[in-house]
């Protein structure tokens, strides 16, 4: 395929000062997606970075929720209620 | 392989949910990235729930190119789906197989990534290989490893706990659960060792 006239990600992406090594994507459930609509989100992504309206960390986000052995519940599943 | 190695560090796990700082950290001691970055954003979830962006760049003048991974993810998607887009993420910096590096490559992942996942294997893309198609099964398997699977199998066999139980105690998303509990998954899973 033959790459299209600039677009919106490449300053982020193909910028002078940064070498890119890999991109990589998680694709939504909707069936009808386009490249463009692909490269709208991802725009869209680093300009709520640069606006400093996304949350940063560099933790992954953790569900709030204890962790929990998994032989102990399996154990006491075997218990009677 | 490092993926080998990563899947053979972390498959012991019997704590769930799996803790994701930990897999983080293992990346950055192997020394596939020097800097992880976690961004969270609003994005459209129907087209896109997060994604992964590599580079690298120079810190200071005369100082060694630092190489960073910047892992986007939806805020307004539900905790198991920022939890398996973060765990398939950062399988992929222990990926080294066909990265996406110039326009070219970048174009030709979207036009794929659009189009339905039973067309995709009608295109001819060798040098996408099979990463690709497994990446949503790398990060199954790094939120419910092997040995929690193992507690978890005569349960689940005997129907005394639910796909969506095990969603709920791994944080991930039950069409995953279904998969990784299902029988075809040792047999996969051994496959994805050999990448």
């Amino acid at each position: 395929m033959v790459a299209k006239e600039k677009d919106g990600i490449d300053a982020f992406l193909f910028g002078e000062s940064r070498e890119l090594m890999d991109f990589r994507c998680f694709r939504g459930d909707r069936a009808d997606v386009t490249p463009e609509e692909i490269k709208k989100q991802v725009h869209s992504a680093f300009m709520q970075r640069k606006m400093k309206r996304a949350v940063i960390s560099s933790e992954p986000p953790s569900p709030a929720v204890a962790a929990q052995d998994v032989r102990e519940f399996v154990n006491e599943l075997a218990k009677p209620c | 392989m490092a993926i080998r190695e990563l899947l053979d560090a972390f498959e012991g796990g019997i704590s769930l949910p799996v803790d994701l700082k930990e897999i983080a950290e293992w990346t950055r001691n192997k020394g596939f990235q020097d800097e992880v970055e976690f961004i969270g954003v609003e994005l459209d979830i129907g087209v896109i729930r997060g994604f992964l962006h590599r580079f690298r760049f120079q810190k200071a003048v005369y100082g060694d190119p630092v190489s960073a991974a910047h892992i986007f993810y939806a805020t307004n998607q539900e905790p198991e789906w920022i939890n398996m887009v973060c765990a398939k993420e950062l399988t992929h910096l222990c990926d080294g197989s066909a990265p996406v590096k110039r326009k070219e490559e970048l174009e030709n992942l979207l036009v794929r990534l659009a189009m339905p996942s039973d067309m995709k294997v009608l295109m001819e893309d060798p040098e996408y290989a099979a990463f690709d198609k497994f990446g949503d099964a790398f990060g199954a398997a790094i939120l419910l490893p092997m040995a929690a699977r193992a507690q978890l199998l005569k349960p689940y066999n005997d129907e005394v706990i639910l796909p969506e139980d095990i969603a709920r105690f791994a944080v991930m998303p039950e069409r995953y659960v279904r998969i990784v509990m299902s029988d075809r998954w040792e047999p996969l899973y051994e496959r994805m060792k050999k990448l």
